[in-house]
């Protein structure tokens, strides 16, 4: 390395602070090419993807993305990190096959960020500040790249050798993180430590409401709670990251804690409740004929779902003392 | 003038979308409507055979389309009657050499000309699905009552309702008998699912068989309940003030009572 690092500002501002992507901006704008990015860790390859974005999007992007970089990626480990979301159990496994089977690459961990928690000088909708952007810890330089990039000179420290093996589109080498002083490894700790990795509540504050009937073929996904003023018919579908509530006829699936396996307090409320199929967390029943009266609200007691009739009181108390 | 164009479709292949054509097109025409049907089920098509004029065709909508022919070569004067037209599917093709906008296109010409225009929409939701959809104002759909064909039906509403149009429901096939005795489905039921209000009721009729084997629509027959269903139907869609059906279908209280209690 030629110079010295400051403490608190990443390599990518010192490379080419223009053109260096900012993942956390990528990730909040939501533009096709910032679905995806990947960076080097003391760990090895972080890949870390935007969960927010539509799944057909995510395994689109992906797959150019480990096109353009096959000869460097094939046959490695990698850890994938989810920004606001995780994927379902399904979505989960058809990336694991498409990476192993069409890559030869491993997953060798994964886990859940919250956006919020990084970028907490940032209101919604804005840029990134200057200040936010040094107290990010995403703020170190990314693999991903994007394409403008010039490759790298010199004097930021990589070796021709190290240089020729990488793609000339790649603004940094997995070998260039790894030798990362041990200042910076400090300071990616402290970071890793800001954001933490407990999980984010997503429905907290947040809820998203749909108005009008549901009919067969049409979905709602959200990672938040769901309210469906309308009913929802056979053969739609809603998936929730929270907790589901219908104001309406529930005849089709409603799968609420949809993000995490262990969703033990997760419930489905609905007026009506003639469901397809019912699923919380990774448990899953099947409707029955039976019709209760008024309203019903499902839940995870002993690894099973029940649905009870809906007490203001009994099941709202349940429900709040989790 | 501006006519209603109005597309018949169903989701599920074989629940009368093809007869609802024929004989609302008749009895719009027995009315005094001008009245174009247009097959839309480009490679399957039958609306011709139903009306029994397939023996009459030498162009058909794609040749229009392209361009191959005049409107009125490919046009067909139906048997019956001086108001009724036809303007069959090509045989040959395949769905995809139409686009919507052609159709579009098509469908706002033919409005100018008639007072109805009716597309008979392939099954399916597809790229034939779209295109008969293209041009149309408004939507019947047609459904039998049986689960998969209310489902279907419940897909399409969803996606008519996304294309704007606003649709009404034509119940086929029901059974009063086996609504009685509970074996079917009851309209009321699969209004309750579908959630429309405007819906017309057709009970199962041989008559349809004949009159699909004869090529004459079953409206022409005045003893036929599914023609004077037909009939009423129509009306309604020209605006005379013609009650709907009885949802219940004239079950007796105590009857309507049994079946709420086995529900419950």
């Amino acid at each position: 390395m030629t110079d010295q690092v400051d403490e608190g500002k990443s390599l990518g501002e010192k490379n080419s602070p223009q053109q260096m992507p900012n993942l956390l901006e990528g990730g909040l704008d939501g533009r096709a090419s910032k679905l995806i990015s990947a960076r080097g860790t003391e760990d090895g390859l972080v890949l870390r993807i935007d969960g927010r974005a539509e799944w057909q999007q995510i395994v689109d992007e992906l797959t150019s993305f480990l096109g353009d970089r096959r000869r460097f990626l094939e046959g490695g480990e990698i850890s994938i990190e989810w920004l606001d979301r995780l994927p379902t159990k399904q979505q989960s496994q058809e990336l694991e096959l498409l990476l192993r089977d069409r890559y030869g690459i491993e997953i060798i961990g994964r886990k859940k960020k919250h956006p919020k928690l990084s970028t907490s000088k940032e209101k919604p909708g804005e840029k990134i500040s200057e200040k936010g952007h040094d107290e990010a810890a995403d703020a170190i330089p990314l693999l991903d790249a994007t394409k403008e990039l010039r490759p790298r000179s010199g004097k930021a420290g990589v070796s021709s050798a190290a240089m020729d093996a990488v793609d000339a589109q790649f603004s940094l080498s997995i070998d260039d993180e790894l030798r990362l002083k041990k200042a910076e490894r400090d300071q990616l700790r402290r970071m890793n430590d800001l954001l933490g990795d407990e999980p984010f509540l997503d429905d907290e504050a947040n809820a998203r409401i749909v108005f009008g009937t549901l009919r067969s073929g049409q979905r709602v996904e959200t990672p938040f709670s769901l309210i469906v003023i309308g009913d929802v018919n056979p053969g739609a579908d809603l998936i929730a990251g929270g907790d589901i509530v219908v104001f309406g006829v529930l005849r089709g699936t409603a799968h609420a804690g949809a993000y995490d396996d262990d969703a033990q307090n997760r419930v489905i409320l609905s007026q009506s409740m003639q469901p397809m199929q019912l699923r919380i967390g990774s448990v899953v029943s099947r409707g029955n004929d039976e019709v209760g009266r008024g309203p019903e609200v499902a839940r995870i007691e002993d690894r099973r779902i029940i649905v009870e009739g809906f007490n203001a009181r009994s099941s709202l108390g349940r429900r709040a003392g989790r | 003038m501006t006519g209603r164009a109005i597309v018949i479709t169903s989701g599920k292949g074989g629940v009368g979308k093809t007869t609802t054509t024929a004989n609302l097109g008749a009895a719009l025409a027995l009315k005094g409507k001008r009245v174009l049907v247009i097959d839309a089920d480009i490679g399957l098509r039958n609306l011709d055979v139903i009306m029994g004029l397939e023996n009459r065709i030498v162009y058909n909508v794609v040749d229009v389309i392209k361009g191959s022919c005049k409107p009125q070569q490919a046009i067909i004067k139906s048997k019956r009657s001086n108001n009724l037209f036809l303007l069959p599917a090509s045989q040959t093709d395949d769905k995809d050499v139409v686009s919507e906008q052609e159709w579009s296109d098509l469908t706002k010409e033919f409005k100018k000309e008639f007072q109805f225009v009716l597309i008979d929409s392939p099954a399916g939701i597809e790229h034939g699905f779209r295109n008969a959809c293209a041009g149309a104002d408004e939507a019947i759909v047609v459904t039998t009552p049986e689960v998969a064909s209310i489902r279907d039906a419940d897909r399409v509403i969803g996606l008519l309702s996304a294309r704007g149009l606003e649709t009404s429901l034509i119940i086929n096939r029901v059974d009063r008998d086996m609504v009685r005795r509970g074996d079917m489905l009851s309209p009321q039921d699969v209004v309750e699912i579908l959630g429309l209000e405007q819906v017309g009721l057709v009970f199962r009729d041989n008559d349809i068989v004949v009159s699909a084997n004869t090529g004459e629509p079953v409206v022409y027959n005045p003893r036929s309940a599914a023609g004077n269903a037909f009939m009423r139907i129509a009306e309604r869609m020209t605006g005379a003030n013609v009650p709907a059906e009885d949802l219940d279908l004239g079950l007796s209280l105590w009857a309507r009572l049994g079946r709420k209690l086995r529900a419950a």
